[in-house]
């Protein structure tokens, strides 16, 4: 350590204090501060939905009243059924374009730099921004209904560059050797993708379309406009949120979403890191 | 067995990756049931030529054809060819055992062989080159010298009328190796197939051919038996790649009853002419073999006084590398066993016969070759 002075003791004070610091425990701090910013709303809402005296505080007493209020509230049921179904169609649409991307970006071919700028605008595009322009797009110059359905373009253009980027970094970059060899042996086209290319890249695939799913579920900003009537559950928990009287249902259905979201992504990032982990020992 | 072998044939292919041209004008003739061995320096196109034979890739101009036959448009997957591919850790199915790796080419075909019959065949060519035991592996587990008979493994099995196989020996220590070229022969012998063996190792070319295909640049240089690529190359190109040479730059200032007198670095020396000889500048190759070291040089046709520089012992022959008055570079002579002639330092006498010195004007196939490519090969 240096422990010259340069003539100010001050300076070489602080460079000392610095210097005895242990960096890592700072960081440990740091890294729990920042856990603890993140987590600690999600956690209350999941606490408090025990909570007897219900959105005050403090904790009265355990009850799970309001989970019971939760599943025999029809409007808040029909929204997460709506949420569910649409989430469903989205995920084989978007899992299918994601993967036959995907595929197609083992060859090079022209504008495909294009084609992949294109594909994240729908991530980088801010949500409201897009649910206003899809609505003068579907409602106003097309003149389609409002309702569930219209929400599955929007919801698959959001979740279509998350499903490809997973499956990019997924693949075994073996794919197209494979793929020659699998020629050279007398297979057929649909021999070689049924035999040799899906059981490898199959965990990913379906990673990708969990992860597509929860994206799905939880996206509320793109469909907005275009649901009407048809609330999903994103725009429900919106609308009981802002209203002159919030219930504590509310905080029961955050729990249970939290949790079921949580171990949805729990589930696909295992199946992904598995498909990226056995790509990359190859 | 299968009796059957397919011959193939090339006429003026070109192949260019964009604006790289990789082949020119390559046109072959292999005859069935031959072992032809394609060999070059790296980047020479013979990988790219056995995979125009294949179909893995289309030819711009030219065409191929079995037994006759244009096979040019037909797709890999309806040629029926064996291909032993040089980056085999990334053709081996990763998700598939040994076994299931090396029994899906016989899946593939339509000849309804029973499952049985699979699991013999396939059990038979593993043995066949010592990896039985990793029949229940998957590829991952293996070396890579266990790796690379699994890929020979997969295409062997098929019984292919013609195999092309890309330096399928490389990756196997030199024991292996050894083995392994005996082992080629033998099934090629056994399997009556046509094989077209790509290699850059020219010892293992000159022990397994029948036909000796010799690739610099995109072209080919010489087409011959071994011997006659060993001892009568076309061009200083094929005289310097095959085998050992030392080369000496000259002119030629007249003839003489034996060939031609050269004005070399180490003045004038008698030479054989190959080729056109006019008045370009050549070079005079040497094989270390054909020259003599010691008081038996005295009595050949060029003598040249040298100095001792190094002995190397190679198990089987001596190599003494000699340098002399206006050479810039070392000379390598070899004599078998392990002969001495002195100490680093000392003065020897050198020569050589003018048969064994070969002078060509014509340096290779390809325009872009100098003298000074070939001296400091």
């Amino acid at each position: 350590m240096a422990t010259d002075f340069d003539g100010g003791t001050g300076t070489s004070l602080l460079i000392r204090t610095v210097q005895r610091v242990n960096v890592r425990h700072v960081l440990v701090a740091y890294f729990v501060l920042v856990a603890a910013y993140v987590y600690l709303p999600i956690i209350s809402i999941i606490g408090f939905s025990f909570n007897q005296g219900g959105l005050t505080f403090p904790f009265v007493g355990f009850t799970t009243q309001w989970y019971s209020e939760l599943f025999a509230n029809d409007a808040i049921i029909g929204s997460i059924v709506r949420s569910l179904k649409l989430a469903l169609v989205v995920t084989v649409i978007t899992t299918f374009l994601a993967t036959a991307t995907a595929l197609a970006y083992r060859y090079d071919f022209r504008g495909q730099r294009t084609i992949l700028y294109l594909l994240i605008l729908g991530i980088i595009t801010p949500g409201i921004t897009y649910g206003v322009g899809a609505a003068l797009l579907l409602l106003d110059i097309l003149q389609l209904d409002k309702g569930l359905w219209l929400a599955i373009p929007v919801h698959v253009v959001w979740t279509l560059p998350f499903a490809v980027i997973v499956l990019l970094a997924g693949f075994p970059p073996t794919l197209s050797e494979n793929e020659r060899a699998a020629q050279v042996l007398g297979a057929s086209k649909l021999t070689t993708i049924q035999d040799v290319i899906l059981p490898q890249i199959a965990p990913t695939i379906l990673g990708a379309a969990v992860f597509a799913f929860t994206l799905s579920y939880n996206e509320g900003t793109r469909s907005l406009l275009l649901l009407g009537q048809a609330n999903t559950m994103p725009l429900q928990v919106f609308a009981i949120a802002s209203s002159k009287r919030p219930t504590p249902t509310l905080f029961a259905l955050g729990g249970v979403t939290t949790v079921i979201s949580t171990v949805l992504l729990l589930v696909g990032g295992y199946l992904v890191v598995t498909g990226i982990r056995h790509a990359d020992s190859e | 067995m299968v009796m059957c072998a397919r011959s193939v044939t090339t006429a003026s292919i070109d192949k260019a990756f964009g604006s790289e041209s990789v082949l020119e004008d390559v046109s072959l003739d292999v005859e069935d049931g031959e072992f032809c061995v394609i060999v070059g320096p790296s980047g020479c196109g013979k990988s790219t030529l056995l995979n125009c034979l294949a179909g893995l890739v289309a030819v711009d101009d030219g065409y191929v054809a079995y037994d006759g036959t244009d096979v040019t448009g037909r797709p890999v997957e309806d040629r029926d060819v064996g291909y032993v591919f040089q980056e085999f850790e990334d053709t081996l199915f990763p998700h598939r055992t040994v076994g299931e790796n090396v029994a899906f080419g016989l899946e593939q075909q339509d000849d309804g062989l029973t499952d049985a019959e699979i699991d013999e065949r396939v059990d038979e060519v593993l043995d066949l080159l010592n990896i039985k035991e990793t029949r229940e592996d998957v590829p991952e587990a293996l070396s890579g010298g266990q790796q690379q008979r699994v890929e020979l493994a997969r295409q062997l099995v098929r019984r292919c009328d013609l195999f092309l196989l890309d330096d399928p020996l490389a990756d196997l220590d030199y024991k292996l190796q050894k083995q392994m070229e005996l082992e080629m022969r033998r099934i090629h012998a056994e399997l009556g197939s046509t094989f077209v063996y790509v290699t850059h190792n020219q010892d293992q070319a000159l022990k397994l051919a029948d036909r000796l295909v010799v690739m610099n640049d995109g072209r080919i240089e010489q087409v011959g038996t071994p011997k006659t690529v060993y001892n009568s190359p076309a061009t200083a190109f094929v005289a310097r790649f095959v085998g050992d040479s030392n080369a000496l730059t000259g002119d030629v200032v007249r003839s003489s009853d034996v060939g031609v007198v050269v004005d070399s670095e180490l003045g004038e020396v008698s030479a054989t002419p190959r080729g056109d000889v006019g008045t370009r500048a050549g070079v005079v190759l040497l094989r270390p073999e054909r020259m003599t070291i010691g008081d038996g040089a005295t009595d050949r046709d060029t003598t040249v006084q040298a100095e001792l520089r190094g002995v190397t012992y190679t198990g089987e022959v001596t190599e003494f590398s000699v340098t002399a008055d206006g050479l810039d570079r070392e000379f390598i002579v070899s004599e078998p066993g392990r002969p001495s002639f002195g100490t680093p330092g000392d003065d020897v006498v050198v020569g050589w016969d003018a048969a064994d010195a070969q002078y060509f004007e014509t340096l290779s196939v390809s325009g872009s070759v100098t003298v000074e490519d070939i001296v400091r090969f």
